[in-house]
């Protein structure tokens, strides 16, 4: 039944990468102006405006040019780079690993610090617990993160003399010297996604616990363990997996200022440089990895919904 | 010119401007400012260590197919030219004495013929394909024509004078021009393009583009590149000059944002101060780092970045002397520099007051100096006396370059110009959209932003002439112009300076451009790091050859 459910998902999942594919290919085009005259003029990308139309594809039909793009696209080959004349797609290879582990040690923190403390905020409800988690949520929700990123690296600086690495290590030179990198912007980069699952689970929570099932459990006598975690926070995690899903996407879009600001190598930091650098190959080429990204995460997002509430079914 | 930044008075009169340019000039002529401590000299070298600074990621590494800065930089650890700039703590930050690299000396037998004479047991890199076999003067000019008839080199203006080159013998090689060109040398030294490259590299690769292609006869060699976080290099141990260089390796550490730069600095992760062109801090950063990491060595000196205020000469209004001159005087520049530059600034004649040896005195610009005196009051009668009694209105392009600085000087000079009369309005764009119009000329009014720093002269002129694409005033002077083409036929120095100082009288007196002051520099680096000094321009290597670790 699942894996019927999975296979319509995956249907739907299709014409939205289609159409989303064509907006990644549109927009450069959409542009005022004739933006290869300004990447011609800025970079000398090519010899004259035709040889770097000929060499950007633009002067053939543009339903020609979609397809050749997206035909290369799903072999893996998403062009080579104006400025750095590298395969985008080799490029891709060894950023997106440095992105996918920030996001996930975001995501990580996202959960680590929302759900507990959103439990705690609905479980003592109108309490002193309650309202500071409230309120740290709402600040974790209107601190920019640039602001809080330069603070963190610049603030321990002056009073410490410490500042995190700005060296990236790799895995294979330093294991723990790897992972430790990406704690705090992964904390960081977390924090807003932390806050809006607190107040979604507690919001959810509070819902649940007020519902029929959950004062029978109370009358019979449960522990408030029981009756909190395996009774309630099931159902109230429904909406919040789903918030979970919108939140890979926040994240993604996050890791271009704390790559930034953290020397981390990653597919954010490429995109940052790429659009100083106008080089539209690779804009498009990350566009179309993180829309699909995060059109696969909210498959699996959908799919374990349903697992979630078999009832589910649409 | 070090002041604490107080409040903008009314205005400055000519004596105060030529007390702030006089001031700064004398300064930078005295030598830079050195403060902060510094370890006493050992006798002897000490070879090994490391060398951290901030480094960059280049488009690419063929020096023919880019004018980047990211790529010269990186190739000046790695690359030869046939002359340099003399570098070392001797060198005062802004002057640039020629001396031989890979010549080992060079003559002029008439106006158009230099003969160089290379140094004998050169030898490339230690990498395939050119396994470090000798340098010869076959390379020099497989170099030149390279770099002469490649599509795509964005630096080839520099050699259009060059008729051919020829090889006379293995270690001679003679160069032909098709007009007296006295620059020719300058070019020769810049350490913008004319590296020299190896056949074999460009025949293996199909150019150089590739971090393997990075096969040089320079100091270091390149051992790793990771785009946007390293690139380093090792001590290369068959330089041409034996026991140099004395640090093992180098490291340019690649991170683009401002505050972790600063912290980076602060903290000691890399050795001089990370901010562009060269181990600079910002000088709004330098209490906390003075606080913060004691005992470092700081050298002051006034940047060649010049920005100027360009206006279409060949249009009304802007083809009246008295508007060009009454643009000028509205503008408070020591108002500016103080919003700006926490009041550390010099005055710039045309040529950048930064390049000492070239830029005229301030205080000598003679009649071309008193438009530069803030004067509102005569402005709005020379507006009055060329017809435009109630002002006009107008547009200013420009681009912020991501530089509030830049913003604010903008936003402050429209404000005087409104104080004469004259309504400015801005138009901001996008750097690309600015480069490829308004720096080159292509505005309807005005246009404002710094200018290439180059660190000859010739640059700086060349955008009189007529047909030169940064010509953004549209200048049509052929006094002008034939003052300037004939600076290139005088081969004697002194005479040659003495064309170019008139020259810079000239323009000051037609007001082409409303120039502003630039700011001065501050280089911060490690007091042990011994031997080097900091300059303008891009060739990191060529200072950091002879610098050793005191420690």
């Amino acid at each position: 039944m699942l894996r019927k459910y999975f296979f319509k998902r995956l249907l739907v999942a299709i014409p939205s990468l289609v159409l989303a594919s064509l907006i990644v290919f549109s927009l450069v085009r959409l542009l005022p102006g004739d933006v290869v005259v300004l990447m011609m003029e800025e970079n000398q990308y090519a010899d004259d405006i035709e040889a770097m139309r000929a060499k950007l594809g633009l002067n053939r039909p543009i339903y020609v040019q979609y397809f050749e793009w997206i035909g290369r696209a799903l072999v893996g080959d998403l062009g080579e780079s104006l400025y750095t004349r590298r395969p985008i797609a080799r490029d891709l290879l060894t950023r997106v690993p440095v992105s996918l582990e920030l996001g996930a040690v975001a995501i990580f923190f996202a959960i680590l610090l929302g759900i507990p403390i959103g439990i705690v905020s609905a479980i003592r409800q109108d309490t002193a617990h309650d309202y500071v988690a409230r309120g740290g949520a709402i600040l974790g929700l209107s601190v920019p993160g640039f602001w809080l990123g330069t603070l963190v690296v610049v603030l321990p600086a002056i009073y410490f003399k410490w500042s995190p690495s700005i060296q990236f290590t790799k895995l294979a030179d330093n294991p723990w010297g790897h992972v430790t990198q990406f704690i705090l912007p992964g904390l960081l980069l977390g924090i807003a996604s932390a806050a809006s699952i607190m107040r979604l689970t507690r919001t959810q929570l509070l819902e649940v616990l007020r519902q029929d099932y959950v004062r029978t459990a109370w009358s019979k006598g449960m522990s408030e363990r029981v009756v909190v975690l395996k009774h309630s926070l099931k159902n109230a995690l429904i909406p919040v997996v789903t918030v979970l899903g919108i939140q890979v996407a926040q994240v993604l879009s996050g890791t271009v200022i704390f790559e930034s600001i953290f020397g981390l190598p990653g597919m954010g930091r490429l995109l940052f440089d790429a659009i100083s650098e106008r080089d539209y190959p690779v804009i498009q080429g990350i566009n179309l990895v993180v829309v699909t990204t995060v059109v696969s995460v909210n498959l699996v997002v959908d799919v374990v919904y349903a697992h979630l509430d078999p009832r589910i079914r649409f | 010119m070090n002041e604490s930044p107080d409040r903008p008075r009314a205005g400055l009169s000519r004596r105060d401007l030529l007390k702030a340019g006089g001031a700064a000039l004398a300064a930078t002529a005295a030598g830079p400012y050195v403060i902060g401590t510094r370890v006493a000299a050992a006798a002897t070298p000490k070879p090994g260590g490391e060398f951290r600074f901030r480094g960059y990621t280049p488009p690419h590494f063929d020096p023919h197919l880019t004018a980047s800065y990211t790529t010269m930089i990186n190739l000046s650890f790695t690359h030869s030219r046939l002359l340099k700039h003399k570098a070392g703590p001797d060198v005062k930050p802004g002057t640039f004495e020629i001396v031989g690299d890979l010549a080992e000396s060079w003559t002029q037998s008439d106006d158009k013929t230099y003969v160089f004479k290379l140094r004998k047991g050169v030898r490339w890199h230690k990498k395939p394909p050119v396994d470090g076999r000798e340098l010869t003067a076959e390379d020099v000019k497989y170099t030149f024509d390279r770099f002469t008839t490649i599509k795509g080199n964005a630096n080839q203006h520099m050699m259009t004078t060059l008729a051919k080159t020829e090889v006379v013998d293995r270690h001679t090689v003679k160069f032909t021009l098709k007009e007296a060109n006295a620059f020719f040398v300058d070019f020769l030294a810049d350490p913008m393009a004319l590296c020299i490259v190896a056949r074999e590299a460009v025949e293996k690769f199909t150019d150089l583009k590739k971090p393997e292609a990075v096969i040089g006869t320079g100091p270091w060699m390149l051992d790793g590149h990771e785009p946007k976080v390293r690139t380093t290099f090792v001590r290369n141990p068959d330089y041409f000059i034996k026991g140099l260089p004395y640090i093992q390796r180098i490291e340019g550490i690649d991170f683009n944002d401002p505050a972790a730069r600063l912290a980076a600095f602060v903290t000691g992760q890399i050795d001089a101060g990370p901010e562009f062109p060269g181990m600079m801090i910002r000088r709004q950063d330098w209490k906390i780092i003075k606080d913060k990491r004691a005992k470092l060595r700081y050298v002051e000196f006034p940047s060649n970045v010049m920005t100027h205020a360009g206006m279409r000469t060949d249009k009304a209004p802007f083809g009246d002397i008295r508007v060009r001159r009454a643009l000028s005087m509205a503008i408070d520049r020591k108002a500016i520099l103080t919003a700006t530059a926490e009041g550390v600034g010099v005055m710039n004649p045309p040529i950048p007051a930064g390049l000492i040896n070239l830029a005229i005195p301030y205080d000598q610009l003679g009649d071309g100096l008193k438009w530069d005196a803030y004067n509102p009051t005569e402005a709005k009668r020379l507006l009055a006396e060329a017809g435009h009694a109630s002002g006009f209105s107008t547009t200013l392009e420009y681009a912020t370059y991501g530089s509030q600085e830049l913003i604010d000087a903008v936003q402050m000079a429209v404000k005087f110009w409104k104080d004469v009369g004259v309504d400015v309005k801005v138009v901001e764009k996008p750097y690309a959209a600015y480069f490829a119009t308004a720096y080159q000329g292509k505005q309807d009014g005005m246009m404002m932003g710094p200018q290439f720093p180059a660190l000859d002269p010739w640059n700086f002129m060349a955008q009189y002439l007529p047909d030169e694409p940064k010509n953004q005033s549209h200048v049509k002077d052929p006094a002008l112009a034939d003052m300037i083409l004939n600076t290139r036929r005088i081969l004697d120095d002194k005479k040659r300076l003495a064309q170019i100082h008139a020259i810079q009288k000239h323009i000051a007196n037609q007001a082409y451009y409303v120039r502003f002051a630039s700011g001065v520099y501050i280089a911060a680096l490690d007091p042990a790091l011994e031997n080097f000094a900091p300059n303008l321009g891009y060739d990191y290597g060529g200072r950091m050859m002879a610098a050793w670790w005191n420690k």
